[in-house]
């Protein structure tokens, strides 16, 4: 049986053109410089970032991934592990008060809640960036990082990673029917291990 | 015997840890546990044996993940009636001497209920009560709820065990390192519900080794009433080889808990990683300890998903502006399904520091129980303060105390027969704290020695249906002093009377008092901190009322209530850094009439458009600024049309925006800010001026079923109504029937539907189809990040919007196509 590890990884400085950059403005913005500042002040304490992986075993055959336990037919993945014999898959999120702060925002101001979803955007990306430097750290040559969804990845595969990482139980991960994950601020990706 | 009965005398010993064990056995990776009872029985009795050998009197059936989410129904059945078997089997079989039970046990469902998640709280109910009434149906002699991690959950699994059986429930919540359960509630929140809902024995497994766990365990047992359980891991888990391990050894797990059992725990056992070895060791640390007597404490405890606020160490605020009476503008909303206004006003309580929210939202046009839970359920998702239940309809209320995710204030009963035959029953069951007005079918007596009658009656009413003392405050009626010189007076008699001779906490509406005086905020100040010095535990009041928030802080400055007067100094640094600002104001106003649009510092990057060309309003909304705009509006409205403020004003500069946005030069925040600055205009032009609606039509908007995304939607809602539309927002995850009946019940020409995900999309379709079969007349335009025109085409929309704004013009072509 794989074991899954749980890590709470540091979330570094927000990167206030990333947000930005999510919240459609292109240049400087520096206009929205206070409106940033005081949604990370709001916003920052409430987060919980979490995550927790697994190392499986890869093996690829004309178009078709194992993954473990796990079977999917992708010919993008298939390319990105080619060269791989393991892979890490990980799950990550920041909680459910991300969700309740957006949410409560949006009663209100709508152009607040952009920038705040905006901000969360960047939290996750930079948690899952955080991760994998740490992963790396511990010796391993990784790929970029592939989630359902991306490419010929089918989305039906969020429903094997959800039951292989017991994201429920180790990070406060569901699932929803439709394949949304709540928290919606998280997200579950693929790392091949290269060599 | 029976285990409550067993355990006022008794330690109990639980057993410990299936899951760990079973995977040692050889239990596969994706292989339900749950389907051992039917294929490897011996297995698993073998392990209940090994628990009970080592002297546990209670084990859990291996059950923990059955329901109808993963099993069908007839499998189901089995295997809850193979588990019980397995584990009577084994409590036969065993040698040890000591009384053995057997414990249906209930884990978490895996899914997260909504609004966060997609698991309607009734079908929660519903999927526990199953696994509930079989266990019962198959002999088990109590249910253990375990592991849980979320509040709402926890709710749904008591009131299945309650309402599906009449076997006691255990309960026990699996908090983190942060010493909070997974979605916030911290253990006090925890203890007032669970004790509220009636669980027999209360407490905490999972996550943590013993010596962690403990700073919890210390909470449970100051605020418990109940006996308190503690079942720890075998510490962290950890890494080695591959393989996770537990650190902890028997020793010294026993060595702990022991400790705890010390302290007053009274149901130990252990949770991952332990093993029957754990348990023995346990049992003989304990052997020859006395147990520690369950005391009753006394802390009159509401809550909400977070945290519980204790009435009684310190007055409490209670919120009223979430109720209609004598609020056009609250009772028009309330008409309109306008929810994010009901949800500002509880927003703005909650910044401005109410312990506690009022909920009241009847009217008699409106179905008052629908309308009361959905404000509850939409409050409680985004405001972290407990609620108080605020209605006189008891079918109302007993739908909103069901749904409410902690345990609440209920408003209210009074000493009538017909209101407390009818109210105290739910309190008993969903448990709450009662508001009790001493009135009755006479009236409410004019002397405090009538009041606090009354207020006996009802008290020992209420101990006739079980409800404790402490779950019972009394508000003995503020009366209006100018129609009577005396009526002050005898509240406060009647204040201090309920709270010296029945030892009972009291609130009241205080502002009631100045009905029909001049400058009310000055009675309602001085009344409020004689209350407060009669003894006042908590009040209904207006936050925003400046003279009301005054004799608050100062009391609790006055009384000790304040430590090192922290919260009088913010207080005080606070309003003289609002009559700074005003003072400014009145300066800059007198000063040649400094343009409010212009002395203030862009947020927005309207430099971009030529605002040179428009009024003082106009560019106070190309700028995106809220207040500005509003305070120039009340100017306007003295000397000018609203419906000529909003042609030559407003409307001018929406264009503005909209079209730098279509050229790319406005960006999406900067087009948002000016349409909230253009909606705070069109509020201030809406309060004074009725007939200035610029009725351009319906439009339903809604995000489809399975989709919880509403930012979008909430874009397009906002520039919509700037562009004159009467927009109905449904909310999101909504199923295509209430679409459909509400297009036909408002008549709206058109509906605005927003998808996500791939996986949403076929729901956006089906609303379609039906709304087509139901309300031909109506329009659909269609939205969101997977859909293109095409797509739209393809599911038969009449209209795609790539964003806001030309959803503005989608809605202006398709609306004029009369």
């Amino acid at each position: 049986m794989s074991t899954v590890t749980v890590l709470t990884p540091r979330l570094p400085e927000v990167d206030k053109r990333e947000v930005l950059r999510y919240a459609g403005v292109r240049g400087e913005g520096a206009e929205y410089t206070e409106l940033i500042n005081e949604l990370c002040d709001k916003i920052s304490p409430r987060l919980s970032p979490r995550a927790c992986y697994t190392v499986l075993p890869v093996s690829v055959c004309r178009g078709l991934v194992t993954l473990g336990e796990i079977s999917v037919s992708s010919s993008s993945l298939s390319e990105l592990l080619s060269k791989c014999s393991r892979a890490i898959v990980f799950a990550a999120t920041l909680g459910i008060e991300a969700d309740r702060a957006l949410l409560r925002l949006g009663a209100v101001s709508p152009s607040r809640q952009l920038m705040a979803d905006a901000l969360c955007t960047e939290r996750i990306e930079a948690l899952c960036d955080s991760l994998c430097l740490e992963l790396s750290g511990e010796g391993m040559r990784l790929t970029r990082r592939y989630s359902p969804g991306y490419g010929d990845l089918p989305l039906e595969l969020q429903r094997e990673i959800f039951s292989i990482l017991d994201c429920k139980r180790k990070i406060g991960l569901t699932l929803n029917e439709s394949l949304l994950m709540s928290p919606s601020k998280s997200v579950t990706a693929i790392l091949g291990v290269v060599g | 015997m029976k285990i409550t009965e067993y355990l006022k005398s008794n330690f109990l010993i639980l057993d410990g840890g299936m899951g760990t064990l079973l995977q040692a056995e050889g239990l596969a990776a994706g292989e339900l546990p749950e389907r051992w009872n039917l294929t490897r029985p011996r297995t698993i009795t073998d392990i209940h044996r090994a628990y009970y050998d080592a002297g546990a009197n209670v084990v859990n059936t291996n059950t923990f993940g059955a329901s109808s989410l993963k099993f069908s129904s007839e499998e189901l059945s089995e295997i809850v009636r193979a588990a019980i078997e397995n584990a009577r089997l084994a409590a036969e079989e065993s040698t040890a001497g000591g009384t053995k039970w057997v414990a249906l046990d209930i884990g978490p469902t895996g899914k997260l209920l909504k609004p966060y998640g997609d698991l309607d709280f009734e079908d929660a109910v519903r999927i526990f009560g199953e696994v509930v009434s079989l266990g019962e149906r198959y002999g088990a002699d109590l249910v253990f709820i375990e592991t849980m991690n979320d509040s709402y959950e926890t709710k749904a699994a008591v009131l299945a065990a309650k309402e599906y059986s009449s076997l006691p429930v255990f309960v026990s919540n699996a908090y983190g390192e942060d010493g909070k359960l997974m979605t916030g509630a911290d253990p006090v929140a925890m203890i007032a519900m669970l004790e509220g809902l009636g669980a027999d024995a209360i407490g905490v497994n999972c996550s943590l080794g013993p010596k962690m766990l403990a700073p919890i365990v210390e909470k449970y047992l100051e605020y418990s009433s109940l006996p308190v359980i503690v079942e720890p891991n075998a510490g962290l888990p950890r890494l080695a080889d591959g393989k996770t391990v537990f650190d902890v050894e028997p020793e010294e797990f026993a060595e702990d808990l022991s400790h705890l059992a010390a302290l007053g725990a009274r149901a130990l056992g252990g949770c991952c990683g332990t093993t029957p070895e754990h348990i023995r060791e346990l049992v003989s640390r304990l052997a020859d300890m006395e147990h520690k007597d369950i005391e009753y404490k006394e802390h009159t405890l509401v809550s909400s998903y977070t945290h519980a606020v204790e009435i009684g160490k310190r007055p409490v605020l209670i919120g009223e502006r979430i109720n209609p009476t004598g609020k056009s503008r609250f009772k028009e909303a309330l008409r309109t399904g306008n929810i994010n206004y009901i949800l500002g006003e509880g927003i703005s309580e909650d910044e401005l520091g109410s312990d506690i929210l009022d909920v009241n939202v009847g009217l008699p046009e409106i179905n008052e129980r629908e309308m009361l839970t959905r404000v509850v359920r939409e409050l409680q998702a985004i405001i972290a303060r407990p609620l108080q239940i605020d209605t006189s309809d008891p079918s109302a209320m007993e739908a909103a105390l069901r749904i409410y995710n902690g345990k609440p204030m209920i408003n209210s009963v009074n000493g009538k027969a017909e209101s407390l035959s009818a109210v105290l029953p739910l309190a008993k069951k969903y448990g709450g704290v009662l508001v009790a007005l001493t009135l009755d079918e006479q009236g409410i007596p004019d002397k405090a020695e009538g009041r606090l009658a009354i207020a006996r009656k009802i008290l020992s009413e209420a101990e006739r249906y079980g409800i404790a003392k402490k779950n019972i405050i009394f508000d003995p009626l503020a009366l209006t002093v100018s129609a009577d010189s005396s009526a002050a007076v005898e509240t406060l008699r009647a204040v201090r009377m309920i709270t010296e001779e029945l030892g009972v906490g009291t609130s009241l509406g205080v502002s009631n008092v100045s009905f029909g005086l001049p400058a009310r905020d000055i009675i309602n100040g001085s009344f409020f901190t004689l209350a407060l010095g009669a003894g006042l535990k908590a009040a209904i009041m207006n936050p925003h009322s400046e003279e009301m928030m005054k004799a608050y802080k100062a009391y609790l400055a006055l009384s000790g209530l304040d430590e090192g007067f922290s919260g009088y100094i913010g207080f005080a640094e606070e309003i003289e850094e609002k009559k700074r600002a005003a003072l400014a104001a009145i300066q800059s106003d007198g000063g040649g009439k400094a343009d409010k649009a212009d002395g203030v510092p862009t947020p927005n990057n309207s430099e971009k458009l030529n605002t040179g060309t428009h009024t003082e309003l106009g560019r106070a909304i190309i700028k995106g600024l809220c207040d500005p705009s509003a305070a120039i509006t009340r100017e306007l409205l003295s000397k000018k049309d609203p419906l000529a403020i909003i042609s030559e004003d407003i409307v001018p500069a929406l264009d503005a925006v909209g079209e730098g946005f279509e050229k790319r030069t406005v960006y999406l925040p900067a087009l948002l800010m000016s349409a909230e600055a253009a909606g705070a205009a069109f509020e201030v032009i809406r309060g004074a001026a009725k007939d200035a609606s610029r009725d351009k039509g319906i439009i339903v908007i809604a995000t489809v079923k399975g989709d919880i995304h509403d930012i979008g939607k909430n874009i397009v809602k906002l520039l919509l109504e700037n562009y004159g539309y009467d927009v109905r927002d449904l909310g999101r995850d909504v199923p295509p029937e209430r679409i459909a009946s509400e297009t036909v019940r408002l008549g709206a020409e058109l509906v605005g539907l927003s998808a996500l995900m791939t996986t949403t999309v076929p729901a956006m379709e089906e609303t379609i189809k039906l709304l087509r079969a139901e309300a031909p007349f109506a329009k659909v335009m269609v939205g969101g990040a997977v859909l293109t025109p095409e797509y739209a085409e393809m599911i038969g929309a009449d209209a795609y919007a790539k964003d806001a704004m030309e959803a503005v013009r989608c809605a202006e072509r398709l609306l004029s196509v009369k």
